[in-house]
């Protein structure tokens, strides 16, 4: 294993992989600062121009657009008062109204080194607990497999705070999708309606594209002017502000542990990772009042969680193929264009691609300080970039995007068929990461299930019994359990709990 | 509002889950397993949901957007976006990609704010080559050509 790492390690540090960092990290701070362009959304825009690289400097590439677009939401939180990405809704709570005082660069300084300190650490986590649960993997059998993605489909619904009901349906929607073309198992097509450019099934990239660039676009234009923006101006040394940060050891350890667990589990996202931090800084701070007007803790806790989500997130998501956040499915996405599998195999088939990406994702995060200070202090009048330019611009790097992968006009028709549904599942409240997460997980839950059943000769009762007999399949039965169980009880129980503000994706 | 929108959802998603099982059900057994039990299981929850959005008296809409002025159909901006590019992708095979490109952005600025031609002209020329460059040059995707290029 470490000689492995010590392989991915030397690979980190070619001109390719350093060059492809640079440039994701730069994408994804003009990603993250832009209000209406989600993280989700830049990584899967950015998928088909990595296609024609090898795959690690295609998924440095990735994770740089990752990692920069997840810190620099905060940018526009504190300057604009408008979250760039959706992980940076928390930090607009205190972020904002320390701009206000006067005091954005502070802000902006403790939002950098947080997210710098978070996304490190929790790629620690990601380089040390990934290949130990891979070797886990290996014991999988079938079911487990089965109940893994079952997991992954029952936290989508109990975290999608909207609805339990919505969040099912869209789950249930997105495996459907997944099942569009000629059935692995039996060579039968399904639910393709005689259309010949379905026979091969439906490219997970490019639904992904439709599903979050044109609803994306519409909001954009239609909120435009609609939001008071208030300008602040950026002082002091940036740099030197930035060393506050290790005055907070504890409130950054909570936050830390907080991203990390929240990333693991799947499909929990960044902005759900930052109010949690956010809200536990409040809860054990001696001056609870303090927050919300303005407070540095309040920046810095989010901030940190939201990052080291990311590394937490990627776990999952590297060894089980099981998603941890939306960013991650479509992140998978982008894994298996390039002909990766992830699971056990992963770590010892492609050493220098996958432990190549986990080190570049450090310097991902290291590479985001100087030049988010930099976006910070002089670029900000790129957040001014008006919606009426931004807006063809991503619909044309959807529809090219689209048609670069396949090289068929048929997968941009779909795009935006595909956009037309995530428009309408976004106005009637259903999130869509649930149809992401659906139609990963749909293949992986479908064929292992089938195998299962394989494997019992056709006898159901025995898969049951398997199910509670098995260690590994007791404890994925149970957690599934309890993420429905827990959805369950806070949102028809415990109905007049305050739902968390601005939690999106 | 919230609760209309909840009922139109609803009775989409029953027709369509009942679309599903009819075709799950015509499947062999073999192949049809997961889907059938999908089907129903869909079929259960629009059920519940078009239930609740009877019972549920109407509430404020927390779920949607600002809206434009959806009295005109062209500031309807769903309507305009979703058109546009369907337009933009029908152009593509005849003009080719480079020109249809540049048409598309220049057209999407300049109909959305009238004083920037020169922002409009300069932008979809130079963003289109940028990107053919990238693509074509770069990348290695065979862009559709057209009449023009």
């Amino acid at each position: 294993m470490l000689e492995n790492m010590l392989t991915g390690l030397i690979y980190t540090f070619r001109w390719d992989m350093l060059l492809a960092v640079f440039t994701g990290v730069v994408g994804g701070i003009v990603v993250g600062v832009l209000p209406g362009l989600s993280t989700t959304m830049g990584v899967a825009l950015l998928i088909p121009i990595t296609f024609g690289m090898t795959p690690a400097v295609g998924l440095a590439m990735l994770g740089g657009m990752y990692a920069a677009s997840v810190y620099s939401g905060s940018i526009s939180a504190i300057l604009l008062n408008i979250p760039g990405t959706s992980s940076a809704c928390a930090t607009m709570i205190d972020g904002h109204p320390m701009a206000l005082k006067g005091e954005a660069g502070r802000a902006i300084a403790l939002a950098t080194i947080a997210s710098s300190v978070g996304g490190n650490v929790s790629n620690l986590c990601l380089l040390f607990m990934a290949p130990p649960l891979a070797l886990l993997a290996l014991k999988f059998g079938a079911l487990e497999y089965f109940l893994v993605a079952m997991f992954g489909i029952t936290i989508i619904a109990s975290i999608s705070e909207k609805d339990l009901v919505k969040g099912l349906m869209s789950g249930i929607l997105g495996l459907f999708v997944s099942m569009i073309g000629t059935h692995q198992q039996t060579g039968l097509q399904r639910f393709t309606f005689g259309i010949p450019a379905l026979y091969d099934g439906i490219n997970i990239v490019v639904v992904m594209i439709g599903l979050y660039s044109l609803p994306e676009v519409i909001d954009m234009l239609q909120k435009q002017g609609a939001e008071k923006r208030v300008k602040v101006r950026v002082q002091g040394g940036l740099f030197r502000q930035m060393f506050e940060y290790f005055n907070y050891k504890y409130i950054v350890f909570r936050s830390l542990v907080i991203g990390v667990i929240i990333g693991i589990a799947p499909g929990a996202g960044g902005s759900l990772a930052g109010f949690v931090a956010y809200y536990d800084a409040k809860r054990t701070s001696k001056h609870p009042e303090r927050f919300g007007k303005g407070t540095p803790e309040g920046v810095l806790s989010c901030e940190t969680a939201n990052n080291a989500e990311m590394g937490g997130a990627l776990i999952p998501t590297l060894t089980l193929g099981v998603p941890g956040s939306a960013v991650c499915a479509v992140f998978l996405g982008g894994l298996m264009i390039h002909g990766l599998r992830p699971g056990p195999q992963l770590f010892t088939q492609n050493p220098e691609v996958i432990y190549g990406f986990i080190f570049s994702m450090f310097l991902s995060n290291l590479f985001f300080v100087p030049l988010g200070l930099l976006t910070a202090r002089y670029g900000s009048r790129l957040i001014e970039l008006p919606a009426v330019i931004l807006a063809p611009t991503i619909v044309t790097l959807a529809v090219i995007g689209t048609f670069a992968i396949n090289g068929s006009i048929e997968d941009t028709w779909l795009m935006m068929i595909m956009g037309l549904v995530g428009y309408i599942l976004n106005r009637c409240g259903v999130p869509r990461e649930g149809l992401v997460l659906g139609l990963v997980l749909g293949s992986m839950a479908e064929s292992e299930l089938a195998r299962a059943i394989l494997l019992v000769h056709g006898d159901v009762s025995q898969l049951l019994i398997q199910a509670v007999t098995h260690p590994i399949a007791l404890i994925l039965v149970i957690l599934c359990l309890l993420s429905l169980g827990h959805a369950i009880k806070t949102q028809y129980i415990a109905r007049k709990a305050p739902i968390l503000p601005g939690l999106e994706e | 509002m919230a609760a209309r929108k909840d009922l139109a959802f609803s009775i989409c998603m029953v027709v369509l889950s009942i679309v599903l099982a009819v075709q799950s059900f015509r499947y062999p057994a073999d192949s049809a397993f997961f889907p059938r039990v999908l089907s129903v299981l869909l079929l259960l929850l629009s059920l519940l949901l078009l239930f609740r959005a009877f019972r549920r008296p109407p509430k404020e809409d927390r779920t949607g957007g600002i809206r434009g002025n959806a009295f005109s159909l062209m500031k309807n901006q769903p309507v305009l976006v979703f058109g546009s590019t369907v337009l933009y992708v029908v152009m593509i095979p005849v003009l080719g990609f480079l020109v249809s490109t540049a048409l598309f952005i220049f057209g999407s600025i300049l109909f959305r704010d009238r004083r920037k031609l020169i922002v409009a002209a300069i932008y979809g020329i130079c963003f289109s080559a940028a990107l053919y460059f990238v693509f074509h040059a770069v990348l290695g995707v065979t862009l559709p050509r057209g009449w023009l290029l």
